[in-house]
Formats: C-alpha cells, sequence, structure tokens
C-alpha cells in the first residue's frame, strides 16, 4: 500500500511538474534568418525573416524592428508574429556592411551565446550592402532567402571560394588574438534581381571591416589556413602565351589533387618571419593555349608555381596592408616564437603586418586531362 | 498499512468458498448392484454418462460397463472390448490376462480412481463378484487435424503445428529428438480442470536447478482450472507486473524443440495449442525459426531490422513529439517548412494527436484480430480512411503524423513474436506521455527505466537479458548476427546446459576439399 500510494505521488509529481518551456512548433514563430545592421538614422535595426507555416509555399514573413540590445528588445520581435519567436533554427545570421563599418559590434550578439536556447550553428553573412535592401527584396523565382542563402554559403565553402564561419566560429576567431575573422560576403545583383555570393569579407580584430577578397583568392586563403578541400579549383593566366583580341587564350586551370601546406615562422630583426611551403598536386581541367604537357609538363609546372606563388605573396601583402591576419599566422607564432609573441599580443595585427613572408609553391601536374 | 483487516477479508473470502471436495476414497463393493447404485449416485444429473450392462460369456456373470460418450472411442470400445467379452470364451484371471483387446489397462480398488478414469476417456468395466474394477484405455474425443501454425507462420519451417490434444503435441515434438534423453515429467495442475502437463527437456543437457525452480513453481499451484497456456505462463513467471513476456508461447513445434536442444525446457499444456518455453531470454523474442534456414547474411539482416523495428515502434512517436513541441531546432530546415505547413492546419497539440493516431491504429488492429474474415475486410477498408489521407483533408490530423504511424505499425509488425509486440504496444504509450512532458529528456529517462527493467527482469532465475547484460560474448553469435549454422558448437550459455558442446564436430562444410 505504501509503495501505491508513493508511487502515485511520484506520478503525480512528474505529471504536474512536466516541463514549462514547452512550446510547439504552430504556437512558435521559427525565423530561419536574422540580420543586424544601422538604418540611414543610424539605429540600430534587427531584420527577421519567418516561413509562415500556410497553405501557400515559400511564404516568408519579413520585418525588422529598431532595438537597442537584442534581448530587451524580444517582445518587440515577437509583435509582429502570431507565435512566440525563438531563435532556435537560425540558418544564417547576415549583418550588414554599415554595421560592419563598426568596431566591437560583435558584442551586440551576447544573447546568442549566453542563452544556450539559441543556436550557434548558423552561417555567418556579411552583406555587402544596407540589410534593409536584403530582406524587403522578394525573390520570385528563388528559394526563400535563408534557404538561398545557406545554399550558397555552404556549396561554396565546399569548394573554397568563400569561407564557412558559424555564429559560433565568429565567437572564436574574434576572441583570438592570434587571427582576425572572415565571413561569406553575399551582393545583391540589382541588374538581375538576384543575391549572388562575391566572396569572402576580412575583418580586423575588433570586427571593423578591413576589405574583401574574391573567389580566387578566397581559394588561396582556404589552401592557407588548411582548410579546403580536395578538388578546389585554381585558374592562373599564363604570361607568354599568346591572347586573342576579345577572349583571353592564356589560362590554365586545374583542381588540387592533394595539398600539403607547411607554415614555418622563426623570429630576428624584431620582425617575425614566416615561411610557407605549399606543394600541390594538380589535375589539369582546362587549358587554352597550346602545350604538350606529356612532352614539357615541367615548364607548365614551373610557370603554374610562379603564378601561384606570386598571387599568395599579393594576398598576403593585402593582409599586412590592412594589418589584418584571417589565416591565423598568430597561432603559429604564439606556438612557436611564444615570448616574442606575448609582447605583441594585443597588437597582433600591427606585429603581422611588419613581418616577413615568404611564399614557396611548388605545382605537380599528376593528370593532364582526356585530351591532349 | 492495517495488515490485519485484509488478511481477515481474504481469510473469510477462503472459508466461503467452495473447495472441490477431496477425491474418494472409499472402496468397490463385491456386488455388481451395488457398485451400480453408488455410480449412479456419484454421477447424478450425467446424461453423457453410458452403463452398459452385459453377460460374460466365459463364466455367465454379469457386468456392467460404464463410460463418457464423447470421451470414448465408440468403435473401439464395440471392437475391442465388448466383442472378445460378449462373444470370447476366454476366462477372466486378473489383469495380466484378460480377454479384451486393447492396449491400456487398469486395475482399479476404490472409487477416487474410477472418477478420475472416467473423466479422463477410459471405459470402466465393472464385473459381478470381483473387489475391483478395471479401466481399458479407450479414449477419444473431438481432435482437430495437424495444420498450418496461425501465429506463427513461417516461409520455410515444418507446416505442423501444435493441437489441442497434449499427447499428440509431445509426439510432435518426440518426431524432432527421438533420443532417450529427452525426458518428460508430468503433472496435473487445476483442482477442476485437472490438467495434464508435461515438461521436456533433455536430461544430459538441461540445467537441473532450473528443472527445479520449474517443478517447485508448478507444484505450488493451486487453482481452479488452467485452461490455456497461456494462463500457466502468467501462473509461474518470475515478474507478473512486466509487461513483457517471460517465457516463448509457440506453437510450432520445430521451434519447441530446437529450444529443447538448446537446453531449454518445454512445458506441453494438455487441451492447449501452444507450448511454453523457458527459460528465455529478450534476444529470443527476435528469432524465429526460419532464420536457420535462411542464408545467415540475410538472417543477420533481418536480426537487425528487428531490432531497428523494435526502437522504431517503441520510439518514434515519442520523438515525433518531443521534436515537434521541444525540440524544433532539429529539424532539418527543409523538413522544418513541410512539417509545420501540416501542422499548422491542425487544431491538437502533437501528444494528443499522437494519442489519438496510436489509439486508432491499436483498435483497428484489435478489430481486425477478433472480426471474422468476411467482416475483416471492412476494418481495412474503414481503417483507410482513418489512417490515410481523408483525416488530412478534414484537417484533423497532419500528414507527418499519418507517416509517423504507418511507420510504427509496420516495425511493430516485423516483430516475430506476438506478447513481445503486444508489450511494445504498451511501452510506446509510455514513451509518449513521457515525450510529451520532458522531450528528449523525458524519452531518454524513459529509456533507462526500460533497460534498467529489462536488466532486472529474469525467466526461471535466468536473467532476462543475457548475453547483452550480464555480457556473454560467446553467446552473441545469435542476436544481432547469426553466425553460420557451422560456426554454432556451443549451446548458448544463457540455459547453463551441462553439455556445453553440442554434438558433433562439423567444421566449415568443404573444409576438406579446400585443401
Amino acid at each position: 500500500m505504501k509503495t501505491i500510494i508513493r508511487g502515485t505521488w511520484l506520478f503525480l509529481a512528474l505529471i504536474i511538474g512536466g516541463c514549462g518551456d514547452k512550446i510547439d512548433l504552430e504556437a512558435a514563430a521559427v525565423p530561419l534568418a536574422a540580420g543586424i545592421d544601422l538604418d540611414d538614422n543610424n539605429q540600430l535595426r534587427f531584420y527577421v525573416s519567418n516561413p509562415v507555416f500556410g497553405d501557400k509555399n515559400n511564404e516568408e514573413q519579413q520585418y525588422n524592428i529598431p532595438v537597442t540590445s537584442l534581448r530587451e528588445s524580444r517582445s518587440i520581435q515577437d509583435a509582429y508574429t502570431s507565435g512566440a519567436l525563438e531563435g532556435r533554427n537560425y540558418q544564417v545570421y547576415v549583418v550588414g556592411r554599415k554595421l560592419l563599418q563598426h568596431e566591437n559590434w560583435f558584442k551586440i550578439l551576447d544573447v546568442v551565446f549566453r542563452d544556450a536556447r539559441n543556436t550557434v550553428l548558423d552561417r555567418m553573412v556579411a552583406f555587402n550592402g544596407p540589410l534593409e535592401e536584403m530582406f524587403t527584396v522578394k525573390t520570385d523565382n528563388q528559394p526563400p532567402l535563408p534557404v538561398i542563402l545557406r545554399g550558397m554559403v555552404d556549396s561554396k565553402s565546399k569548394r573554397g571560394a568563400t569561407v564557412l564561419t558559424t555564429v559560433q566560429d565568429m565567437h572564436r576567431q574574434i576572441f583570438e588574438e592570434a587571427l582576425t575573422p572572415s565571413l561569406s560576403e553575399v551582393t545583391y545583383d540589382a541588374k538581375q534581381k538576384s543575391f549572388r555570393l562575391s566572396g569572402t569579407t576580412l575583418l580586423t580584430h575588433k570586427g571593423k571591416y578591413a576589405t574583401s577578397i574574391g573567389f580566387q583568392e578566397s581559394v588561396l586563403l582556404n589552401l592557407l589556413k588548411k582548410d579546403a578541400t580536395k578538388g578546389v579549383s585554381l585558374s592562373f593566366a599564363i604570361p607568354g602565351e599568346p591572347n586573342s583580341d576579345f577572349f583571353s587564350l592564356n589560362r590554365a586551370s586545374f583542381s588540387v589533387r592533394d595539398i600539403d601546406t607547411k607554415i614555418k615562422s622563426s623570429y630576428s630583426n624584431n620582425n617575425f618571419h614566416f615561411l610557407i611551403r605549399m606543394k600541390v598536386s594538380a589535375a589539369m581541367t582546362e587549358q587554352l593555349f597550346t602545350l604538350d604537357i606529356q612532352q614539357h609538363a615541367d615548364i607548365l609546372e614551373r610557370k603554374l608555381s610562379q603564378q601561384m606563388q606570386k598571387q599568395l605573396e599579393k594576398l598576403i601583402r593585402k593582409f599586412q596592408k590592412h594589418q589584418i591576419d584571417p589565416v591565423g599566422f598568430g597561432i603559429y607564432a604564439r606556438a612557436y616564437q611564444y615570448r616574442h609573441y606575448k609582447e605583441n599580443e594585443n597588437n597582433w595585427g600591427e606585429a603581422f603586418s611588419d613581418a616577413e613572408i615568404k611564399c614557396e609553391v611548388k605545382v605537380t601536374i599528376n593528370s593532364m586531362g582526356t585530351v591532349k | 498499512m492495517d495488515n490485519k483487516t485484509l488478511t481477515r477479508g481474504f481469510r473469510k473470502y477462503r472459508d466461503v468458498a467452495t473447495r472441490v471436495e477431496p477425491a474418494r476414497t472409499d472402496p468397490l463393493e463385491v456386488d455388481l448392484r451395488q457398485n451400480f447404485e453408488k455410480l449412479k449416485e456419484i454421477f447424478s444429473n450425467t446424461p453423457d454418462l453410458i452403463n452398459r450392462r452385459f453377460i460374460l460369456k466365459a463364466d455367465n456373470r454379469q457386468a456392467l460397463l460404464a463410460y463418457l460418450e464423447g470421451l470414448s472411442d465408440k468403435s473401439s470400445i464395440n471392437r475391442d472390448i465388448l466383442t472378445p467379452l460378449k462373444q470370447g470364451t476366454a476366462e477372466i484371471n486378473g489383469i495380466n490376462d484378460f480377454p479384451a483387446t486393447i492396449g491400456e489397462f487398469h486395475q482399479l480398488t476404490d472409487w477416487g480412481q474410477v472418477e478420475h478414469m472416467l473423466f479422463a476417456g477410459y471405459s470402466i468395466l465393472f464385473i459381478d463378484g470381483e473387489k475391483v474394477a478395471y479401466a481399458c484405455g479407450s479414449q477419444g474425443w473431438p481432435q482437430r487435424a495437424i495444420e498450418d501454425p496461425q501465429l506463427e507462420t513461417s516461409l520455410k519451417g515444418a507446416h505442423q503445428g501444435f493441437v489441442e490434444t497434449g499427447g499428440a503435441n509431445v509426439a510432435l515434438i518426440r518426431r524432432y529428438i527421438p533420443n532417450r534423453e529427452l525426458k518428460i515429467k508430468q503433472f496435473t495442475i487445476g483442482a477442476r480442470s485437472q490438467t495434464k502437463l508435461s515438461i521436456l527437456y533433455l536430461s544430459d543437457v538441461a540445467n537441473i536447478q532450473t528443472l527445479n525452480v520449474l517443478e517447485e513453481r508448478l507444484s505450488k499451484l493451486d487453482v481452479d482450472a488452467v485452461i490455456n497456456t497461456g494462463e500457466l505462463a502468467e501462473l509461474i513467471e518470475d515478474s507478473p507486473f512486466s509487461p513483457f513476456p517471460q517465457f516463448i508461447l509457440t506453437e510450432r513445434p520445430d521451434a519447441a524443440s530446437s529450444q529443447i536442444l538448446q537446453g531449454k525446457f518445454v512445458i506441453v499444456v494438455d487441451r492447449s495449442p501452444s507450448a511454453l518455453v523457458g527459460p528465455v531470454n529478450f534476444i529470443s523474442f527476435f528469432q524465429s525459426v526460419d532464420d536457420y534456414s535462411t542464408r545467415w547474411t540475410i538472417a543477420t539482416f533481418i536480426r537487425m531490422l528487428r531490432l531497428l523495428a523494435f526502437f522504431i515502434a517503441i520510439l518514434l512517436p515519442a520523438i515525433y513529439i518531443s521534436v515537434v513541441s521541444f525540440h524544433f531546432e532539429v529539424i532539418p530546415m527543409k523538413l522544418l517548412s513541410t512539417i509545420g505547413q501540416s501542422r499548422a492546419k491542425v487544431p491538437f497539440p502533437p501528444y494528443m494527436e499522437a494519442v489519438f493516431m496510436e489509439l486508432t491504429l491499436e483498435m483497428l488492429r484489435e478489430a481486425g484480430v477478433r472480426l471474422p474474415a468476411p467482416v475483416g475486410q471492412t476494418v481495412g477498408i474503414v481503417g483507410g480512411i482513418v489512417i490515410g489521407q481523408a483525416i488530412v483533408q478534414a484537417g484533423l490530423i497532419s500528414n507527418i503524423m499519418v507517416v509517423v504511424v504507418a511507420f510504427t505499425a509496420i516495425a511493430s509488425f516485423i516483430l516475430p513474436n506476438y506478447d513481445m509486440g503486444a508489450a511494445v504496444r504498451l511501452v510506446r504509450f509510455a514513451m509518449m506521455l513521457f515525450a510529451s512532458l520532458f522531450g528528449f529528456v523525458g524519452i531518454v529517462v524513459g529509456l533507462m527505466t526500460l533497460i534498467a527493467h529489462l536488466l532486472s527482469l529474469k525467466s526461471l532465475g535466468v536473467p532476462y537479458s543475457t548475453p547483452f547484460g550480464p555480457v556473454r560474448f560467446r553467446d552473441w553469435k545469435d542476436t544481432m548476427v547469426r553466425i553460420p549454422i557451422w560456426l554454432m558448437k556451443n549451446r548458448p550459455t544463457s540455459s547453463n546446459a551441462q553439455q556445453d558442446t553440442r554434438q558433433g564436430d562439423t567444421g566449415h562444410p568443404r573444409e576438406d576439399e579446400r585443401h
């Protein structure tokens, strides 16, 4: 009898307790894309793209609200929807260019990390323009904004054409002194009325916009970061080959079969030195000029190596000019030259800009493709 | 609590309840007429008792043959008892030289025996001037022909199922194991039903301690009647409050025999077309006879399919509930809009939706089982409306829920054992309750409780969850994978067999030729 009574109590305690934070899917608004930017009056605005579950497919509710802080304005965020806004399903988190002009904007996102309910695996995207534009455009013949943005970032980052930075990654990159953040960059092509992934946005250590790089440069960045998967494609103009008047015929492209990147650091003359050794084994995918690879592979290999080395050096010079280190050379410095790194810890960007960096690239062609 | 009141209540009940009278011990009379009177007195209002009076040809004495119509084989009585006694001239010289041409023959001395034998279908011969009666084995009652097993159909196994006669069932098993070590222990259970039980086992293989446990439980039984094997299972199982079956009830002689060969015990209950197998473990409910006659790779695949189905059948509706009402962040983006759209039109919360649909499914199943075949078709048609597009269009249930229910149904149909399937159906609802209260946390707690329960269960004192807990790696050969039969040289450790190795030393079948 005692056990029965105890059991009943236990059962009732369980049933009546339940979980207070239960919320059914249809009672919640589950925005798939969120964005923050400054508007024309320099007021911070929060942008939301919310799927509307109705009879129609692909219906999205998009609105924006002025905010002071994200959590403080939660009730205003809710106000536009029938359900309670839940930040659990964000696929992309977009940041407008105007916000990126200011330092320390990342601190606004504190709630995303502090409230464990929020997702941190959403892709962070920098939008090259005012967010207002992005969240008002109705893309008729395209999937909804969150779907297309996420798809863009995921597929392009696989090919190395941009970086894949989740909000969690961004958190790490901001708080890591030894490198600077990089985000996928999306532009609105007004002429073709569609969004376009345009490469990678590089930020300073404080999160301020530094510069943007294109696809090829992004691939190189990924190769340097050792993030590039096999199969990324590079294309170079080979000097000395004849060119046509309207289109270039001097291009050679290859996909990377295998890559071995080694970065060595040293310190001398009050400067950091980095030596980058890159061994690329390449499969030719395009070659517009005539060259018998079977006979003269070494010539092409040499030329490709030169070009790649040149572009790498140019890219690194660009980083140095903007005092940014998206590759994370600082991590090598911290690992191998800790004493010197420690001195420059708080202004690593500056120290990096003075560093001497040498590249040695060796391309080996191991496949010429199926035609001669 | 107040134990005294309770006991008193029970005692009172026990006193009032009519008990079956103890067996008679009064001896038979010498005078046939007195015996006849006594017979009529004992069997009053028994119109199916036939009393045939005749005169023995050999010595002109009066005789009386009594038998219960319907329990006896009439032609056998005419041919083998009445004819030789009425026409033959051989004298009756006690039981060893009796003129009747019948196999089984007993000498009875008191009325208790007479009563017992009559009900067992024997015909009783009283002879004037003898203080004993003779019971002739002329039993014969309505019997069903041996048919294909109904519940446990198999593709490649034998097509003979058990019938309602215990003796025939024992014979069916004996056909598989013609070995003198196959022992049969008989018990009679049920004060009124006098049901005969036979425990079958291999005396040089099966574990004696387990046998003792079984015998002890059977001998302690004091019930009115045991009609079916299922009742017996419930009376002797280890944990009566568990939803999980602790014995296998099989209607296949081949399955029962293979269990005996593994060192298990099989109880054949007279009048019941299924035999009880014990001790069993959890995984044996996922084994089927066909597993051993299909190729081992395929059998292994099917085993894993069943285990997967077990978890799907238990968890899928619960996972649906917790995902939709707690953790929609785990839904992939594209699925989210699909689920969202189908959920948007439904006025009920997910757990209600799920409980409603699962209950409907259970009702359909139950209706399908009990309905006679001609009406049964209607269930299918009506069921298609309830679990189908119509209910979605009516806006009562979401598309996804229908798919979930269909999945669960298919998954629970795969389980080869009906009792395990029934347990799964029940556990599913508990899981749904947990999920609707606590989401994934609830499911995990539910699963932990379930596993703890399975680990604590025993079947005839043998742990239910072997070989997984306690871990017996050697026995894993016939669990999730079914290794080739020529590699299964040992009996499962779970049956604690005296003989660990099976007879014979067959290695790879083509081993000799390979060299």
